[in-house]
């Protein structure tokens, strides 16, 4: 029903009527023009939002891209990068000059380490302290007549890989004196940053995981040489006993009756060589999974040899170490194994032919008529590095337990596992 | 009369070459077992005494002196080989006299076939055996 009476003030109704409609008009329409008004308010607030942003992203992808190139590091790359060198020896504690060579030096980047080529004493191996700061220890080298012993120091290395700075200390003694010196190196490079950071940080991924691939073989390396050990001990006592025995059936014509002790070494070296058979395939089956997918990984070719030698398999097991050694070391594994048995045996000056007749003994030796260990000729290639030549040498005299454990000491300190 | 009987040439020399034969052939048996392999560089009858005392695993121990030190060697009737290095030379640097004298190493072979390097060098024939004097030989290789 209506509000109004039916035909009663008709006009001023429909006055009414017709302004109630207009208000409500007008007011539909300020308050459409209000939210238009709040939605084009809103709208500026953001564009001045999205203008800010934009600006503040202009200013950042340079300085985010400042950023990329300042983050390299060399601790992550794993390559050869070859630098020029610029080495200044002051040898004027010598009653001398300063004198400057420039070499093309390379340098093996390991990850972690990192093995610097020749500077004038030698390839020198090293760890990152830091980013872009390789650690190198101090050392002993032969510095005919004499020798120098050279101290620890840092190579600092710029971020946009253009440079490195170094400088050591060297004290030099020979039987024409002693005296000190200083030098420093000083790298160029022009090539930039090597590309392959991403990829060989993959790398880097790989042989971590063959490294960690190698932990329960390597382990279970060493008591199987220790049970080839074991064995051979006992094989030799039976043999021993047997050539008495045989020698007395000569002489008598009866053998000797057979000691309890040969017996139970009978039933015990049954036992051993079951284990050896037993654990010998599934040892080698271990490193060949790694390196069918790494042939030319250190440890695992290093320990092949050593598995293949207490075999008997004398050529193979020197194909396993000329792969292991030629292609992963350089002569500063040579040195982390000198400074090892060095440091082990308190020896403060170290061997050299110069110093030592034992040493002298061993070197007049070695190159000239010991050619041939368990018959086979280790005769070195011709070019073969002499720092190489000494470790095959080590791996091939070596008791297998101790070049085993040399072994692992090389792929700490060179590869950092 | 003095009837004077000189020896007939030819028998004397055939009488002289066959006292040479039997000495040949004692002193080979003597010194080594025919599957020996010659020493290499010049033996002394001290090492000699040695390297047939070890090839037919008899008990026996001799000390002997060379250019290096001084070295005990013993060899037993299980056909092993022990060489001891009792004292090096007065030349020799002192870190590698205390490092190295009283170390020794024992090598196992078989009858007649003893390797005479083992007594006539430092480094020849030490594959086969095992003990502190080798593993520092070994490692004194990467000094050279």
């Amino acid at each position: 029903m209506s509000r109004y009476p039916r035909g009663g003030y008709p006009l001023l109704a429909r006055r009414s009527q017709v302004d109630e409609e207009d208000r409500e008009k007008r007011f539909r329409e300020i308050c459409r023009n209000s939210f238009i008004q709040d939605v084009l308010n809103s709208l500026l607030v953001m564009s001045r939002w999205m203008v800010g942003l934009i600006v503040v992203l202009a200013f950042m992808v340079p300085v985010a891209a400042d950023n990329a190139a300042s983050s390299w590091s060399w601790n992550t790359y794993r390559g050869t990068y070859l630098w020029q060198v610029t080495v200044s020896e002051d040898q004027s504690g010598c009653g001398g000059g300063v004198y400057t060579n420039q070499y093309s030096v390379p340098i093996q980047y390991r990850g972690t380490t990192a093995v610097m080529g020749d500077v004038g004493h030698g390839s020198a191996g090293g760890t990152f302290t830091s980013g872009n700061i390789l650690h190198i220890p101090g050392r002993s080298v032969a510095d005919p007549p004499g020798s120098s012993t050279l101290s620890d120091y840092d190579v600092y290395f710029t971020a946009d890989c253009t440079a490195f700075t170094a400088k050591y200390t060297w004290d030099y003694s020979g039987s024409d004196g002693a005296c000190s010196g200083t030098t420093t190196l000083n790298g160029a490079s022009s090539s930039g940053c090597p590309a392959a950071a991403v990829t060989t940080t993959a790398a880097q991924t790989t042989e971590s995981s063959y490294a960690a691939m190698l932990t329960g073989p390597h382990s279970d390396l060493q008591n199987y040489l220790d049970l080839c050990a074991q064995r051979d001990q006992i094989d030799h006592a039976i043999t021993a006993f047997e050539a008495q025995s045989s020698l007395n059936y000569r002489l008598t014509g009866n053998y000797l009756p057979e000691p309890a002790e040969i017996t139970a070494d009978r039933a015990q070296l049954a036992q051993v060589r079951a284990r050896i058979s037993d654990n010998g395939p599934e040892i080698e089956k271990e490193y060949t999974a790694v390196l069918v997918k790494d042939p030319n990984n250190f440890q695992a070719n290093w320990d092949m040899a050593q598995l293949k030698k207490s075999e008997g398999q004398i050529e193979v097991g020197i194909g396993y170490a000329n792969t292991a050694i030629n292609n992963n070391l350089a002569g500063s594994a040579a040195e982390t194994m000198r400074r090892d048995f060095a440091d082990g045996n308190d020896l403060t000056t170290y061997p050299t032919t110069a110093n030592s007749n034992v040493v002298a003994t061993i070197a007049n030796t070695l190159p000239v008529t010991e050619q041939n260990v368990y018959g086979t000729d280790i005769r070195p290639s011709s070019g073969e590095p002499s720092t190489l030549i000494t470790l095959k040498d080590f791996m091939m005299y070596a008791d297998p337990r101790e070049a085993s454990r040399a072994g692992n000491l090389v792929n700490q300190a060179v590869f950092g596992y | 009369m003095n009837d004077k009987r000189f020896p007939n040439p030819g028998l004397l020399c055939a009488g002289i070459l066959c006292v040479l034969v039997i000495l040949t052939v004692a002193a080979g048996c003597t010194a080594n077992g025919p599957a020996t392999p010659a020493p290499q560089g010049a033996v002394t009858l001290e090492q000699a005494a040695v390297i047939a005392a070890a090839n037919n695993c008899t008990d026996s121990g001799v000390t002997i002196t060379d250019a290096v030190g001084t070295f005990r060697y013993t060899t037993t009737t299980n056909c092993s080989f022990t060489k001891t290095l009792v004292q090096l030379n007065a030349s020799e640097m002192q870190e590698m006299k205390t490092l190295l004298e009283g170390k020794n190493m024992t090598c196992w072979y078989t009858k007649g076939n003893f390797d005479p390097r083992l007594v006539t060098s430092l480094v020849g024939g030490i594959e086969y055996c095992s003990g502190d004097l080798k593993d520092d030989i070994t490692r004194l290789m990467l000094f050279t």
